[in-house]
Parts: C-alpha cells; sequence; structure tokens
C-alpha cells in the first residue's frame, strides 16, 4: 500500500555517536603468524555503523581444580590435560584465543615451573590462536613466573596479571623483552587504571601493547560496576584521553560468574549448575561485550559458542 | 521539542517559576530542594499545591524527561520510559525494563487460560528480591466476544497490566473493557494507523507503532501522538541480536541527543523473533535470552518473552536489578550488628561490608547454614568487599571501631573478615586487639568453615 504519511517528514538520517578519536588498535600474535586485532573502533558497540566483531578467548586451567565445581563434574578427566583440552576445543568451539591460568606456591616451585613451562610452549606452538598467560598466586611470585613462563611464547601473545599489587614492572620487563602485550588489570576504579596504565607508559611499554581490564563483577554480583566501568573509560579514551584509549579484555569477569548464588546453589527445581553456570557466563560476556569490552574470556566451552552464535547477526 | 542535553537547565531557573514559599507542602523543606528535585526526575511538578497553571506549564517543558512517560494497566499501574541518559554514570536510569510473557490466542481458550494462570503464578529469585512478569502480552487475531472474556480472565486471574495485539475491528463490547485496563494496544502499521488511533483516542490506551526502520517508525508515532495518542515505539528490524540492538540505540541516540520528538517514547521489543539458531547443541531460550539481556542494557522499556522460565527469565531480572539501581546511592544495607540465630559468649564472629548483595549472600548462607553467630556489617558505603579495599573506603581502623558493637558479647576476641580485607589483617589487629581469621573464598562455605573453628558453638536454634 502506498505511504501516505512520506510527505510529512524530509528523510531521516542514521542515528550515529562516533568520535575523533580511534582506540588504539593492538594486535595479539599467535606463534605460526596468526594475529587478532582488538581496538581501532571509534564508537561504543552498535553506536555506529562500524563493524562490531567482538573476541572470546577460552579460558584454561593448568588443572581441574581450577576449573568451576560444576564443570569439572560435567567434564571429569578431559579438563585435567590443559593441553589436549585446548586443541580439542581448536576443533570444537574454534575460540579467537585462549587464555591459560595457572596458580604458582612457594612450595614445589621448581617442579611445578618446568611442567607449567611445557603446558605452555605446547599451548603456544600448537593451538594456532594468540595465548594470554594469566598467573594467580602471592604479588612476589606471579611476577617470577610469567617472567620465567613468557619465555615459553615463541615472542607472541599476551602477558596477563599485571596489577598496582604485582610485580607489573617485571612483567612488562618480560613483555618488552619478548615483543608481547600486557593486559593491566584493576579492580573496578578509574583511577587505579589510569595509575597503572601511567606507570605502565612512562616504563616505557610501547602504546600498542597495552590492553586493560578495569572489571571483577560479574551477573549476579555486581555486574552493573563492571558496565559503568568499561562504559566510561571507552568513552573517555574516545573523547582523547591518553590513558584510557586502549582496547578493554575483560578476562575475569565472565568466568566469576559461577560463583553467583544463582550459578551454584542446589536447588532441584532449577536446571543442573553447570547449565546455569554456563548462562550465566553466556550473559555476563555478552553484557560486557555490548558495554565496550573488544576481549573476553569464557570458562565453559558451550557459553562461549553462544554468545558467538548470538553476535553471529 | 524537548531540551538538548548541551543545554542544561541550572536549577535556579528552575527555582524562579517556584513560589519560593518553603512551605514543604510538596515534601521537601525548600524550594530550591523541590528544584532539584525536579530535575533529578524524581519529583513532578504537580507536587507543588501553590503553582500557578503559566508556571507549571513552563515547568513541565523544562523538567520533562526526554524520553515521554507511559503508563499502562488497570490504573496506570505500570510506568515505561521517562529516561533521560545513554549511561548509567552519566544520569541514573528511573523505570526498570518491563518484563512480560507473550501468549497466542487461538482457537483453544482453555489452553490460553491455563498458561495465562501459570504465568500469573511464575515466580523467580535473584538476587534479594523474588520477582513475577510485569505484564502478559496477548497475541490475539481479532477481538471477539471469547477474546474478551479471555481478557477479562487475565486480569482477575493475575491482575497484570496486559499488551494486547490485535487486528481491527474489534466488537463493540470491547471498548468498556479496553477503557477500564488500559492495555498498550499493538498492531498499529503504515496500512492501519488511521483506524488505530481512532480506537486508542476512544478508549484512551496507549498505541504501540511497529516497524521495520526508524524512519517509518518515527513518521507513525508523530501522527499518533500529534493526534493525542500516547505512543509506545515497536520496531522489528527481523535479523539477530545485533540489527535489533542497533536499531534500539539509534532511536535512543536521536531521542536524547538529537532531540527527533518522533522518537522520543518508549520502546517494546520481542527479543525472540526471527533468531534462528544453526548450532542444535543449544537451545532457543538461550539466544533469546541473550538478546533479551541486551535489550535489557540498551534501552529496550518493555519485553516481550515467548516462554517463561528460570533460564530465559532470571538472567534477565538480575541484571535488571542492578543495572536499573541509582549508582550515586548503591544498593545497601544499615551498618550495625545483625544477630544470626542464637549466639551466646561462645559464638563466631563474622564481618561483612553493607553492599546489599554481599549482606544477603553472606547472611543467607550464614542461615542456610543454620549458624548462630554476630555479622558485623561494617559501612562500606555499599560498595562491595574488592571496591572497599580499592576505594580506600575500609581501612583498620573502621573495621575496629565497628568491632566495638559487638564488644562484650563474646568472650574471645577473634573475627572472621571476607578474603578480600586480606591485606588489612595486620592492621585490624593492631588497631583492635581482636585476632582476626580470613574466611573462604566463597561465602557458601563459611557455614563448614566455623563449624571447624568453633566446634559445638555454632548450631542454629
Amino acid at each position: 500500500m502506498e505511504d501516505i504519511y512520506e510527505y510529512l517528514r524530509p528523510k531521516i538520517k542514521v542515528f550515529e555517536k562516533v568520535f575523533e578519536h580511534p582506540i588504539v588498535e593492538v594486535s595479539l600474535k599467535a606463534e605460526g603468524g596468526g594475529e587478532l586485532k582488538l581496538g581501532g573502533v571509534r564508537s561504543l558497540p552498535l553506536f555506529s555503523t562500524q563493524p562490531f566483531k567482538p573476541a572470546l578467548a577460552l579460558r584454561v586451567e593448568e588443572t581441574i581444580n581450577g576449573y568451576p565445581e560444576p564443570m569439572a563434574r560435567e567434564y571429569g578427566e578431559e579438563l585435567g590435560d590443559p593441553v589436549k583440552w585446548a586443541l580439542k576445543q581448536v576443533d570444537e568451539v574454534h575460540p579467537d584465543a585462549f587464555i591459560l591460568r595457572f596458580e604458582v606456591k612457594e612450595e614445589g616451585l621448581e617442579k611445578w615451573a618446568s611442567q607449567a613451562g611445557r603446558v605452555v610452549k605446547q599451548v603456544s606452538g600448537s593451538c594456532g590462536t594468540p595465548l594470554i598467560l594469566d598467573v594467580d598466586g602471592s604479588p612476589s611470585l606471579v611476577g617470577r613466573a610469567i617472567q620465567y613462563l613468557s619465555g615459553n611464547m615463541g615472542g607472541r601473545g599476551v602477558l596477563a596479571s599485571a596489577s598496582l599489587t604485582s610485580d607489573y614492572k617485571l612483567i612488562m620487563e618480560s613483555a618488552l623483552r619478548n615483543g608481547q602485550v600486557v593486559v593491566a588489570e584493576t579492580d573496578c576504579d578509574p583511577t587505579s587504571q589510569r595509575t597503572l596504565n601511567s606507570k605502565l607508559l612512562e616504563a616505557g611499554l610501547p602504546e600498542d601493547q597495552l590492553l586493560m581490564d578495569p572489571t571483577t563483577a560479574s551477573l549476579g554480583l555486581g555486574v552493573e560496576y563492571s558496565i559503568s566501568i568499561v562504559e566510561q573509560l571507552r568513552l573517555d579514551g574516545l573523547k582523547g584521553d591518553e590513558l584510557t584509549r586502549f582496547p578493554i579484555a575483560a578476562l575475569r569477569a565472565a568466568p566469576l560468574s559461577w560463583k553467583a548464588r544463582e550459578a551454584w546453589m542446589e536447588d532441584p527445581e532449577l536446571p543442573p549448575p553447570h547449565v546455569r553456570g554456563a548462562l550465566w557466563e553466556a550473559h555476563t560476556a555478552t553484557i560486557l561485550l555490548l558495554s565496550g569490552a573488544d576481549l573476553t574470556a569464557i570458562t565453559h566451552p558451550k557459553a562461549l559458542e553462544a554468545v558467538r552464535e548470538a553476535f553471529k547477526r | 521539542m524537548t531540551a538538548m542535553p548541551e543545554e542544561k537547565t541550572s536549577p535556579i531557573t528552575v527555582y524562579r517559576l517556584l513560589p519560593g514559599r518553603n512551605c514543604g507542602e510538596c515534601g521537601v523543606p525548600t524550594c530550591m530542594a523541590f528544584a532539584f528535585r525536579l530535575l533529578e526526575g524524581v519529583s513532578e511538578p504537580g507536587e507543588c499545591p501553590h503553582l500557578t497553571e503559566e508556571n507549571r506549564d513552563e515547568l513541565l517543558k523544562l523538567v520533562s524527561p526526554p524520553v515521554r512517560k507511559v503508563r499502562f494497566g488497570k490504573g496506570g499501574a505500570l510506568c515505561i520510559g521517562g529516561e533521560r541518559s545513554l549511561h548509567r554514570h552519566v544520569h541514573r536510569f528511573y523505570h526498570p525494563t518491563a518484563i512480560g510473557v507473550g501468549v497466542k490466542v487461538e482457537n483453544h481458550l482453555d489452553e490460553a487460560v491455563s498458561l495465562i494462570r501459570r504465568i500469573g503464578d511464575f515466580k523467580v529469585t535473584v538476587g534479594w528480591e523474588t520477582y513475577g512478569v510485569d505484564f502478559i502480552y496477548l497475541n490475539c487475531s481479532g477481538l471477539d466476544e471469547q477474546v474478551l472474556k479471555l481478557i477479562r480472565h487475565v486480569d482477575e486471574y493475575t491482575g497484570k497490566p496486559m499488551i494486547i495485539s490485535i487486528t481491527l475491528p474489534v466488537v463493540e463490547q470491547a471498548w468498556g473493557t479496553l477503557a477500564e485496563l488500559k492495555p498498550v494496544l499493538c498492531g498499529a502499521d503504515a496500512a492501519n494507523l488511521k483506524e488505530f488511533i481512532e480506537l486508542s483516542r476512544g478508549v484512551e490506551c496507549p498505541l504501540a507503532v511497529t516497524s521495520r526502520s526508524v524512519e517509518e517508525l518515527c513518521r507513525l508515532s508523530e501522527k499518533a501522538s500529534s493526534q493525542g495518542c500516547q505512543v509506545v515505539l515497536n520496531p522489528i528490524p527481523g535479523n539477530g541480536l545485533k540489527g535489533l540492538v542497533s536499531m534500539l540505540i539509534q532511536i535512543r541516540i536521536a531521542a536524547l541527543e538529537h532531540g527527533v520528538s518522533g522518537l522520543q517514547h518508549p520502546i517494546l521489543v520481542f527479543p525472540a523473533q526471527r533468531q534462528p539458531c544453526s548450532n542444535n547443541v543449544l537451545n532457543h531460550g538461550w539466544m533469546e535470552s541473550l538478546t533479551g539481556a541486551a535489550c535489557v542494557l540498551r534501552y529496550a522499556d518493555a519485553l516481550v518473552l515467548s516462554s517463561m522460565d528460570w533460564l530465559s527469565t532470571a538472567p534477565l531480572y538480575a541484571l535488571r536489578q542492578g543495572y536499573y539501581s541509582n549508582p550515586r546511592e548503591p544498593a545497601k544495607v544499615n551498618p550495625g550488628l545483625y544477630v544470626l540465630g542464637k549466639p551466646d559468649a561462645h559464638s563466631p564472629v563474622v564481618l561483612t561490608t553493607n553492599y546489599a548483595l554481599t549482606y544477603y549472600l553472606v547472611s543467607g548462607d550464614l542461615q542456610a547454614g543454620n549458624v548462630s553467630c554476630y555479622l558485623v556489617v561494617v559501612d562500606s558505603q555499599g560498595m562491595s568487599v574488592e571496591n572497599a579495599v580499592a576505594g580506600g573506603l575500609v581501612d583498620g581502623e573502621i573495621i575496629a571501631n565497628s568491632l566495638k558493637m559487638v564488644e562484650g558479647r563474646v568472650l574471645e576476641k577473634r573475627v572472621v573478615l571476607p578474603r578480600g580485607f586480606s591485606r588489612l589483617k595486620g592492621e585490624v589487629e593492631e588497631a583492635s586487639g581482636w585476632r582476626v581469621l580470613i574466611g573462604p573464598e566463597d561465602s557458601a562455605e563459611l557455614p563448614s568453615y566455623l563449624r571447624k573453628l568453633w566446634v559445638g558453638e555454632v548450631e542454629g536454634d
């Protein structure tokens, strides 16, 4: 039918919100030549006609104990071998990157280091996607562990865990030596994110080797803090703030989803915890990617698939 | 056209239009305070009993939110829209996305009736609250006497507001019911707008206009509101999450940053529309749920889910609960001493922050574990454990002070601090003289942790 109201108005343009200053483009490199580019955008996701292609990293734990309990029960021993698990997921859900997470302890340090070094080498060498190295433990050990392990990545990949409480200088030096990218981690606080970024830049880290992770809160555990912090930092960066114009890698928020009561609580009337945990993770990831995170880590492969599927169209 | 954001109205401009008697009849002591509340959007000009008509109209123009409010349901029970900002850290959001469930009304009305009852009874608990659906969406082909009966049933059984999708014409008997129940009328497009406007004006129900394009939505809505209808925008881009969310964002940018009056209305969406899922592993509910969450995040004022189960609803309620809270007033509980169960002089002392979510998680876990103890809630200004430490809102001194509340109630001075407070351990011990234990990572493990340390002293009543 003929549109009788056509004459009422002139054509409406596409309403966008585009800024002058693009976010710094950071390239995550994989051994064997693969590459994942983050940043370069000039608007919040879907606030302009710029393409929106969020990156999804699968989080792989060193041991089965690192996984959320319901997931460990669901997959069992399979999770005990990080290299096998990662390779299987390359075939099944083909993540854009891997984040390999270790826990370092004083006890048995040497033995741990040689074992962990082997895992890093194998995952980095055989997955074909960029590898993000993440070490948890006492601040005095984390820096040293990263320093040691980062040499096994063929001069590629990303080093996470640089925070104001950890030995971020040591981590940065390793990155500089190997040509790797650093993730600066803070807890939902723009001031400390600026402080840490500025310390790293002042100490000589090139702008295109810096990512930031200000997200600590997942769905059900105050995700609104993560949303606001990501939006705030991204908008500041787009407006030209030299301390926040870096891509955001939300490495911690989605995996934390398993800690939300809605995910783990025992209730026979609800779907099983491994389903709820994965769903919660997929939601946290989706929400943060739409808020402005350029990359998110996800633990459960089905959650990763769901997020990818959701953003397909 | 409403004021553009950069032309911010000053409180003085608003104050000059107020009577200046500081009578307090509006509920706040001074006219200046009332002016601030008007600008914040928490008070409305009508609350001042001494305004001249002229000044009230002027004020309405100055302080009305760019996105108009639409009330629907009996007596205008549910209010959507009224937003002023794209980002909650710039200006808070006011009216949480209304979440409804759709019912297709076909020949078998009995099925619809039992479904409606189940929807009416549906409950989901997230965080610290239990929610039901906010409204029911009825997708009716026509509106005959049978359907009319069903509409009445929805009201009688559930009392929920409705959004009703219909094709015209409607039977005459329906007019009285519609006028009373005030559902949003859905189904108006370019082809039938004129007839829908007539109906909407006749029964004084809001009208939802539907289109695939932002441009057409704007035209339809201008036409309808120029004739006195309250308008809801219903975009149906029909191509997945990204298409839908981009359209929502475009509409809201146009409304808030460009003052496009035709788009300054609340938005109604159907996250499930044409969302083919290419992967069998994932069920359809996940995609709808993720799209729904994206819509809650990006400006949907009402959304209709195609089914009602825990998986599709719970994440949306969880997101909405925090996202629509006022970021300047974090959800918090009163700091102080909370007595759980029947503790005595040998019972454990546990400390946490006054961020509502943290408090409810910790106290809920302790109660679920049937633990008797003293729970000291420290004033972290409503921040969670991690944020309280990061922001320096809690230190050894502050914790030592709050421990004084429990002094004299227990024989042995030892307190369990959240793991996130570990680095305050030394400070607290020094400032308070209490021995500090660091609790488990997850508060769910608190009961068993306490049972190990306070053998035989934690059993509840």
